[in-house]
């Protein structure tokens, strides 16, 4: 397995302006607090905001700042992104880039990734800012519309084999038990792992994770062992490491077990898993699911509280799966 | 008695083994599920059924794992047992293949279709190759045939491997990493705008040519057919199904195809052949598991009880070696909620004559009729008490609100309370004398039930009235799963509240526990995502309101109300479709008995309320009373933006059947003109 705290992160001041020099800051704009104050604060030459239909938030509550919206897919989204920054003349492989993934939707969230890291982009920086609370608790709702369907995220897709024995479906629920119930529906014959967020963004979030991911076929505590895990929910970082740990396990028993990743909690859990498949899992047999909505709820969260970056940095990737393949080819060889 | 191990854990047949596929296997079709089944037939058959009616356990049981694990048993060699069989079946869940990826991308609709067909080209041949790894390596009697059969199938490619492979195992590879090759450009295509991968094969070339070239050349498999079985068609696409059929269409033998799929899975009959489409008993036939088992009630009782005592035994549940189903239903608490019973007496505190919240509700509705001047022939208070004391029969609760129920039937229509109480007291007597047939003897027989459920709830009791392993059988309306289900709910709960070793006794609370909780996961399991299943899962509930309210009225209008029938064509088309999917998806059975309407001669619908349900609203399991109801209603009912008209139409469902008014105002007369929404009696 590999770890990934190798990766830098630091908290953000939210009183004061970043002194960061970044080139291009790219948001989503969700009309939340905390997302107002990320792209009050950020300091870069270029802020653009980014318009998710999904949102489907009126003309006269959009940004009065440079927007661009993305329409589509995800795929569709985010290949009109990267020519529109081209268009702008930012050369994604030198440019000093944010993403401020707090209001982003995570399918596009993971496709950025990947297709930042196929343009040739060694690093860049992704902010994400902690709310205090969310409006509703844990009843609180982020998609609005209905599930149309649930399916893999476009390049995240891993092979498939007919010798595949087992799949194993690992979950970090959300407060949105809609999404989980499409999930586990969706994938109904794999084994269940869950991620729950802990430490979790407040205290309470972590029971409020527990009580909604309830109910959903739950298993009796005496079951739970080994398939509930836990990965700090405000590091991208502790869910990749914890995925890493979680799969590499399974691998050890059986080669031939077929993987899907379904992030539905906070977006670095998505950010982290999106990290760790790029690192780990192209051409694996591991793929990234995700429900896809018809709409969502903007900005469902109260206040801010903590804003972080995260470093990711793709030459670091690179190095460690050279290292983890090293090693594990001395592990074959020993054997 | 029984061990504290839960035997019903396994609810689905693609978590079990190859043994447990075999140990549990039932003969539903009187015993000859070959001739159902016709696994050496070389007409396609698609197994159609509800969620949970048993598709993957008919499949798995044909599939050459199983038919490989009986060959042991039998003590033959594979090849042997093959040619004895007379077929290879070759299993394939399509749910594991995530054929959604075959889209999009700036891609045309005819290139993913290109790629789609060589996909499933290739999945199909590394299956079969697989399949002859297995046989090669129990029965070394295929290795001579090893070689020219691995010569041939490369030559069905268009582009063979650059150097010769030898054996199925360097076959296997070559062909999983075309696939690979595939799935990794499908991945990337985004990024590179385009495919690099060659196609080598055309339809049906690998699909029907390895069957054909492996009957001509190994001498077990001259007779053998090879049935692709194909489960889960319900995951692809319209389109990708649209090629399944073309290949139905176009096999050739020795190939043939067995396709499980849910009953709303089948998303087109269409081809590519010509745009032809295949008709049943012309290209395929086709069964629907559980429409036979709920059309044939012995056979399903028969089915349910088999498969019950064969999942005890084979999971060691039983410390004694042979018991029977009887022994089984005696450990279910069951009990006599008859109305010759105490129970229900006891159970609603042993009241003494003339009280209970029965008779409180009853003073309450006479008290306010004769304050309305809505109560004909009551003019005082003694009037009231002589009403109530000619209703009461002290210790029989249940004939007590029959007598009442009579009351307020009578009271509708208008008739003179205190004597048709003088008549009911009358026609109590005679029947508890022992007269046992009558207009009397008839509501007692049809409302009991309903009766027995107001005296519980009035005393705050809600909990569902079905109790012992027949109701669950029957509950559980065809799908085997679904029994599996409660069963193992009831089971956990039982061994849970056990502070024996073993359990003799399962109580009454542990199974309406279970029938609770068997509600809620079946709402869940069955509901479908998007729009259609919000509509639907409102709709549902929707009726089973309606239904409860009729269940707790004063004067229900039908009793053991659990189905509906409407004109189905004065429906609009988007009702139609989400009735159409309801059913498919076994919230509503339709009733295979038609009915006609009184008025206009003409044919209505029926659908039942699927039973697993019936204890999430308190409401009966029996198929007895349907209501009939306008399509205006029926649209109302599966319209989720109608909420003020279904409000609207639900109070005045509950007004029509609550005393005093029945539905009139206080100024009007008690026969009230039908209101738009009035339920046909």
């Amino acid at each position: 397995m590999i770890h990934y705290d190798y990766f830098f992160r630091k908290k953000l001041s939210i009183e004061a302006a970043w002194s960061e020099d970044w080139d291009i800051l790219l948001s989503s704009w969700d009309n939340s607090a905390r997302v107002k104050k990320c792209y009050e604060l950020a300091t870069a030459k270029r802020k653009l905001w980014l318009i998710h239909p999904e949102y489907q938030i009126a003309a006269e509550d959009l940004p009065v700042e440079e927007c661009f919206t993305i329409a589509g897919d995800e795929a569709e989204g985010v290949q009109a992104l990267i020519v529109k920054l081209e268009q702008m003349g930012f050369d994604l492989k030198t440019a000093k880039l944010a993403v401020d993934i707090t209001g982003m939707l995570r399918p596009h969230i993971a496709l950025l990734t990947r297709f930042l890291q196929i343009k040739g982009c060694r690093r860049f920086d992704a902010i994400y800012a902690e709310p205090t609370s969310y409006n509703d608790r844990e009843n609180t709702k982020f998609t609005s519309g209905d599930v149309i369907e649930v399916r893999e995220i476009i390049g995240f897709e891993g092979h498939n084999r007919v010798s595949q024995d087992r799949e194993v479906l690992i979950v970090a629920p959300g407060f949105d038990d809609v999404l989980l119930r499409e999930i586990v529906s969706h994938k109904e014959r794999a084994e269940r792992i869950q991620i729950f967020g802990l430490p979790s963004l407040q205290p309470d979030m972590y029971q409020h994770n527990v009580l909604k991911a309830l109910g959903v076929d739950t298993p009796l505590p005496e079951e739970t062992s080994g398939i509930r895990r836990f990965a700090s929910a405000f590091d991208p970082f502790a869910m990749s490491t914890e995925l890493s740990s979680i799969v590499s396990g399974y691998r050890l028993r059986s080669a031939a077990t077929r993987f899907y990743l379904a992030p539905l909690g906070t977006k670095t859990q998505m950010l982290g898993a999106a990290l760790y498949y790029l690192t780990e899992c192209q051409h694996g047999m591991l793929s990234i699911l995700y429900p896809i909505s018809s709409s969502h709820i903007p900005g469902p969260s109260v206040g801010i509280s903590r804003a972080w970056l995260f470093k990711i940095d793709f030459d670091l990737c690179d190095s460690l799966e050279r290292r983890s393949k090293a090693l594990h080819d001395d592990q074959e060889i020993a054997k | 008695m029984l061990k504290k191990i839960n035997p019903f854990n396994i609810t689905k047949a693609v978590d079990l083994s190859t043994e447990e596929i075999e140990s549990l296997w039932i003969d539903v079709a009187g015993g000859d599920a070959d001739a159902v089944f016709k696994p050496t037939s070389l007409m396609p058959l698609l197994i159609l059924g509800g969620k949970g009616s048993g598709k993957t356990h008919w499949m798995r049981y044909y599939s050459f794992p199983l038919q490989l694990f009986r060959f042991h048993s039998r003590e033959v060699r594979p090849l042997e047992g093959l040619r004895e069989d007379g077929y290879i079946g070759i299993y394939v869940l399509l749910g594991g293949l995530n054929f959604e990826r075959f889209r999009g991308r700036g891609q045309s609709d005819e290139l993913w279709r290109g790629l789609f067909e060589y996909y499933f080209e290739l999945w199909l041949t590394q299956e079969i190759v697989q399949t002859l790894c297995s046989i090669k390596s129990a029965d070394s009697g295929l290795t001579k045939y090893e070689p020219s059969v691995c010569a041939e199938i490369q030559k069905l490619f268009s582009d063979p491997p650059a150097s010769s492979l030898l054996t199925f195992k360097e076959l296997l590879e070559w062909c999983a990493s075309l696939q690979q090759e595939l799935d990794y450009d499908i991945n990337n295509v985004l990024y590179s705008g385009r495919f690099t991968t060659r196609i080598r094969a055309t339809r049906g070339t690998l699909i029907f040519g390895i069957p054909k070239l492996l009957s001509e050349i190994v001498e077990e498999f001259r007779e053998l057919t090879f049935s692709y079985q194909l489960d889960e068609l319900e995951n692809i696409t319209e389109g990708q199904q649209r090629y399944v059929q073309s290949l139905i269409r176009e096999r050739k033998a020795p190939a043939t195809f067995r396709i499980g799929s849910r009953l709303y899975g089948i998303k087109t009959h269409e081809t590519y052949s010509d745009d032809e489409i295949n008709r049943e008993g012309s290209e395929f036939k086709q069964i629907v598991l559980d429409h036979r088992l709920r059309q044939n009630s012995e056979q399903w009782d028969d089915f349910a009880d088999q498969m019950v005592l064969r999942r005890l035994q084979v999971f060691g549940a039983l410390t004694e070696r042979s018991v029977s189903i009887r022994s089984i239903e005696h450990i279910f608490e069951n009990p006599d909620l008859s109305r010759d019973s105490d129970v229900v007496f006891k159970m609603i505190g042993s009241p003494p004559p003339g009280t209970g919240r029965h008779f409180d509700r009853l003073l309450k509705v006479l008290k306010e009729g004769l304050a309305q001047g809505r109560a004909p022939g009551i003019s005082s208070q003694r009037d009231i008490e002589r009403i109530a004391k000619a209703v009461e029969l002290p210790g029989h609760p249940v004939l007590e609100k029959i007598n009442m129920l009579t009351l307020y039937q009578g009271w509708y229509r208008n008739h003179s309370l205190p004597k048709l109480a003088d008549q009911i007291a009358v026609q109590a007597a005679d029947f508890t004398a022992g007269k046992s047939k009558g207009a009397y003897a008839t509501r007692v027989q049809h409302y009991s039930s309903d009766m027995v459920a107001q005296l519980l709830r009035d005393e705050g009791k809600q909990i569902p009235l079905q109790f012992g392993l027949k109701n669950f059988i029957r509950m559980a309306e065809g799908l085997p799963r679904t029994l599996v289900v409660a069963l193992r709910n009831i089971w956990d709960l039982a061994i849970y509240n056990e502070r024996e070793e073993f359990i003799d006794r399962i109580s009454k609370e542990d199974q309406a526990n279970g029938l609770l909780d068997t509600a809620e996961w079946f709402m869940q399991t069955m509901r479908k995502p998007g729009a259609d299943g919000t509509a639907i899962r409102t709709a549902i509930e929707r009726i089973a309101r309606l239904f409860e309210t009729n269940r707790f009225a004063d004067k229900p209008v039908e009793c053991s109300l659990l189905g509906f029938a409407v004109l189905e064509r004065e429906l609009t088309d988007k009702t139609q479709s989400l009735l159409q999917v309801s059913e498919q998806r076994s919230f509503l059975i339709r009733t295979t008995r038609e009915e006609i309407d009184r008025n206009s001669q003409e044919r209505l619908a029926k659908f039942q309320l699927n039973a697993t349900l019936a204890p999430k609203w308190s409401l009966p399991i029996a198929r007895r009373g349907i209501v009939k109801f306008s399509p205006g209603v029926v649209d109302i009912i599966f319209d989720p933006a109608r909420a003020g008209d279904f409000e609207d139409f639900h109070k005045s469902w509950k007004a029509k059947m609550t005393a005093p008014f029945f539905g009139g105002t206080r100024k009007q007369e008690a026969q009230t003109t039908p209101s738009l929404f009035e339920p046909d009696e």
